[in-house]
């Protein structure tokens, strides 16, 4: 097995190259496979996940959150403010169901999860239903999603992202139709 | 009989020689140190991958007081820390485990989830509480990481409270009386 | 005299490391990608079959082995090892040195060592991470060791007769490979026996658990642990807390003395008899004859313990070869024990021959090893202090970079060490067997012109051949 010195030369370089291929293709790939990506969907489009189509119908931002019964309207933490998103879905797939992983998106990716029960809009009755599980089939119905976000973001927003987590694809991004 | 006697001078050297090894692994066993620690103290934010941390204020007592009832009273000290996390980048801040260490001791969370939480752009200022025993508070410091399921090398960050020999009797003398934590806050980064 | 081994092994290890620099890095590397690729596949492959991912796990051992192997070959060549045997038995045996039957021969202990010292388990884990990541925490696939630990469990029968049937079919692939003498099916033999032991390994130890917590129920734990209850009984009686002193030593000998025996003693002893194994079981037989004061091997086949089952049965035999029925009795018998004696004891001679080096040269040697090993712990701690800490998506898709760094720095150190430490075990032997001569030496002379002139002259005999 003994080899001149050219092929050596040529074996060492070969591996340092095979090794420097394999090494950016794995850090490629996984930056784009384990970090979450997104798909922007056109203004006013729909996209589909888990078996439903959803379309976004508004974004609309608000320092206060009326009550359905004339209450109280609730407040947003200090510095926050309330985004109300409208949402209409439609589910195609008796096999499949919607699990509401809805988020909004904002400049540089950030991502925020519905206000929870926690915080300042437990209490305050909403005349839309929140996100519903277990849909009839081809029946639109319409929800909303309440976020809470830093007021500096509110201008900056993209749409909704509809979370998928059981498969590896592009995350769907709805956008509200262009004014 | 000189042979024998250089032998046997040479085997123990090589005894030796095993122990030494034994005790150079033992030191640089890589399993010891499984996490970065980024150390702070009161007051000061500590700069971590997605944000900042930092620990306002440090209260003790002996009786519980939460959603206005006693809950608890305790021949030991409930120490109560106020812990505020922001979310300063893109990621939310996720440092849900939360212990207090002193010396080989360690400190659970008195509720079974401690720790901050915070949305990005959002900071969450939370009070964390731990049941002490009053003669082991030395050099007390709160440890906050993150419960991956799945973990690396990841940050911890370690916050010395300040309790030191000298004033520990202090500490345990006004750890008397009650004690209300209060619930969590949260306010967008200003 | 210690500090003589110490030199010769630090010594002469750097040199074999830098002077062959390009090539062992170049080895290396390939058997480290093709490890790499392996693991990549059968985390792909797990979308279609469990088995199939095995069977890629196997693999991926296969590579660094292969990779391992050659190494050692060329710093053997490089120090000489084959100079040290005397003139007429140099010639060597083509199919002795070919990679498939060195792979054949140091499977099972390299194998065997890499799952009792954990790096199975540690490979497994990070195909587990990765399956989970890529299929999310709440998919059911099944994971490799899971299906192999159902099939331990629940279906042992399974597992035995697909054990029993891989066998066969290895021992079949083994005799063609022999027959026709083509190359690829030495190489499919040695995937098929890679698969195999690892399922032996991995399956046995959740053979053996389930075994364990089996007998726990037993009665006859029962009635042990009476009878352990009632000795104590009888010894409180004399004041002497049995339990106690048996459960301190215990804990003693578990917690400090066993791990550094494992760790500090065991792995370098078994390295070195795997690179025994490498350099040549003629190399071993004379290194035995040696031992016992002949320093030339009579050449006949079958008379050390390294030849071929085949020719020990011919050695031992009295009269004729048998002929029909004792024939065909005779070749099942090298079927099934042929394969123990012709693999998996040279294990166990090369062992205990690394073990005749003396206690001197092991303590050096040990020590030295440890100093690569702790090295590379350094520099994985360098590395993580570097980097800093971050979430699992990190690591996972910075991780081969990393280990690559950590693993090519260390690896063909250590492995030159291995050549350099059994070269310097022939040494003593060669000395020891002139030593043995009637003439009582005084003073022997330190080894180091033979390290020197050996090294030299195998590069010219290289270059003139």
């Amino acid at each position: 097995m003994r080899m001149l010195p050219v092929r050596r030369i040529l074996l060492v370089v070969a591996a340092v190259t095979a090794v420097s291929i394999y090494l950016i293709w794995w850090v490629t790939y996984a930056g784009i496979h384990y970090t979450p990506r997104y798909s922007l969907r056109p203004a006013g489009a729909s996209g589909d996940v888990q078996g439903t189509s959803v379309r976004l119908l508004s974004l609309i931002r608000s320092d206060k959150l009326a009550a359905a019964d004339g209450g109280q309207p609730g407040s947003p933490e200090p510095g926050a403010i309330w985004i109300v998103a409208e949402l209409e879905a439609v589910r195609h797939d008796p096999a499949k169901e919607f699990l509401c992983g809805t988020e909004l998106v904002g400049p540089e990716w950030r991502r925020w999860t519905p206000a929870s029960l926690f915080t300042a809009s437990a209490g305050v009755q909403r005349s839309m239903p929140s996100c519903p599980l277990d849909l009839s089939v081809d029946q639109p119905v319409r929800f909303e999603a309440l976020f809470l976000v830093p007021a500096r973001y509110a201008n900056q927003l993209l749409g909704i992202a509809l979370r998928d987590d059981s498969t590896a694809a592009r995350t769907t991004v709805i956008r509200p139709p262009a004014l | 009989m000189r042979m024998a006697q250089s032998r046997l001078v040479g085997v123990l050297a090589a005894i030796a020689l095993v122990v030494v090894s034994t005790i150079g692994l033992r030191l640089s066993d890589p399993e010891e140190q499984k996490f970065e620690v980024i150390n702070g103290v009161v007051g000061e934010p500590a700069k971590v991958n997605n944000g900042e941390v930092t620990v306002t204020e440090l209260r003790v007592g002996t009786i519980l007081k939460q959603f206005g009832r006693i809950q608890d009273s305790t021949d030991g000290m409930f120490m109560v820390i106020r812990v505020t996390g922001a979310a300063t980048g893109p990621r939310p801040l996720e440092l849900n485990a939360a212990r207090l260490l002193s010396g080989d001791l360690r400190y659970e969370g008195y509720q079974s989830s401690s720790g901050v939480h915070a949305e990005p752009g959002f900071e969450t200022t939370v009070d964390v509480v731990f049941e002490v025993a009053p003669a082991h508070i030395d050099d007390l410091t709160l440890e906050l990481g993150s419960n991956e399921v799945l973990r690396g090398y990841q940050q911890r960050v370690r916050i010395k409270l300040g309790i030191t020999p000298a004033n520990m009797e202090q500490w345990r003398t006004t750890a008397r009386g009650l004690i209300e934590p209060m619930t969590d806050t949260t306010r967008a980064i200003p | 005299m210690l500090w003589t081994e110490l030199r010769v092994l630090i010594v002469d290890t750097g040199r074999v490391w830098w002077r062959l620099l390009p090539i062992i890095m170049g080895v290396y590397l390939l058997g480290w990608l093709g490890s790499e690729l392996s693991l990549r596949v059968a985390v792909i492959l797990g979308d279609i079959s469990p088995w199939l991912t095995l069977i890629m796990f196997a693999f991926s051992f296969v590579c660094t082995l292969a990779a391992a192997i050659v190494i050692l070959t060329l710093a053997g060549r490089e120090l000489g090892i084959r100079q040290l045997l005397p003139e007429d038995e140099r010639e060597i045996d083509d199919r002795d040195t070919s990679i498939i039957r060195l792979l054949g021969i140091t499977l099972l202990p390299f194998l065997g060592m890499y799952a009792a010292f954990g790096q199975v388990a540690e490979a497994a884990q990070r195909l587990i991470t990765q399956q989970w990541i890529r299929y999310g925490f709440l998919s059911d696939q099944q994971t490799v060791l899971g299906a192999l630990y159902d099939m331990a469990t629940k279906h042992l029968g399974w597992l035995v007769t697909m054990l029993v049937g891989i066998y066969v079919v290895r021992r079949l692939l083994d005799f063609l490979a022999e027959r026709t003498g083509l190359r690829i099916l030495g190489i499919v033999v040695v995937l098929i026996e890679a698969f195999f032991l690892l399922l032996v390994v991995t399956g046995g130890i959740r053979v053996l658990q389930t075994f364990g917590v089996w007998l726990n129920d037993r009665a006859v734990m029962q009635w042990l642990a009476a009878i352990k209850n009632a000795l104590a009984d009888l010894f409180a009686v004399f004041k002497i807390d049995l339990p106690e002193i048996l459960t301190r030593i215990w804990t003693f000998i578990t917690d400090t003395i066993w791990p550094v025996l494992v760790d500090v003693i065991a792995q370098p002893m078994l390295w070195l008899a795997v690179a025994a194994l490498v350099f040549g079981s003629r190399v071993l037989s004379l290194a035995e004859l040696w031992r016992k004061g002949q320093p030339y091997a009579a050449r006949v086949p079958g008379a050390t313990a390294f030849a071929r089952y085949r020719e020990k049965r011919a050695f031992r035999r009295l009269g004729p070869p048998p002929k029909g029925v004792r024939l065909a009795a005779a070749r099942i018998q090298e079927a099934f024990f042929g394969d123990i004696d012709d693999k998996y004891l040279p294990a166990l001679h090369a062992l205990r021959l690394v073990l005749r080096a003396g206690p001197i040269f092991l303590g050096a040697y040990i020590f030295v090893y440890s100093l690569v090993i702790i090295l590379g712990n350094y520099l994985e701690m360098s590395i993580n202090w570097l980097v800093g800490g971050h979430e699992i998506q990190f690591w996972v898709r910075w991780e081969p970079v990393f280990a690559l760094i950590q693993d090519a720095l260390i690896e063909p150190v250590r492995l030159c060490l291995l050549a350099v430490a059994f070269r310097r075990c022939l040494e003593l032997f060669a000395l020891r067997s002139a030593a043995s001569t009637p003439v009582q030496i005084e003073a022997r002379p330190e080894p180091q012109v033979p390290a020197m002139a050996s090294a030299g002259s195998g590069l010219r005999a290289e270059a003139g051949s």
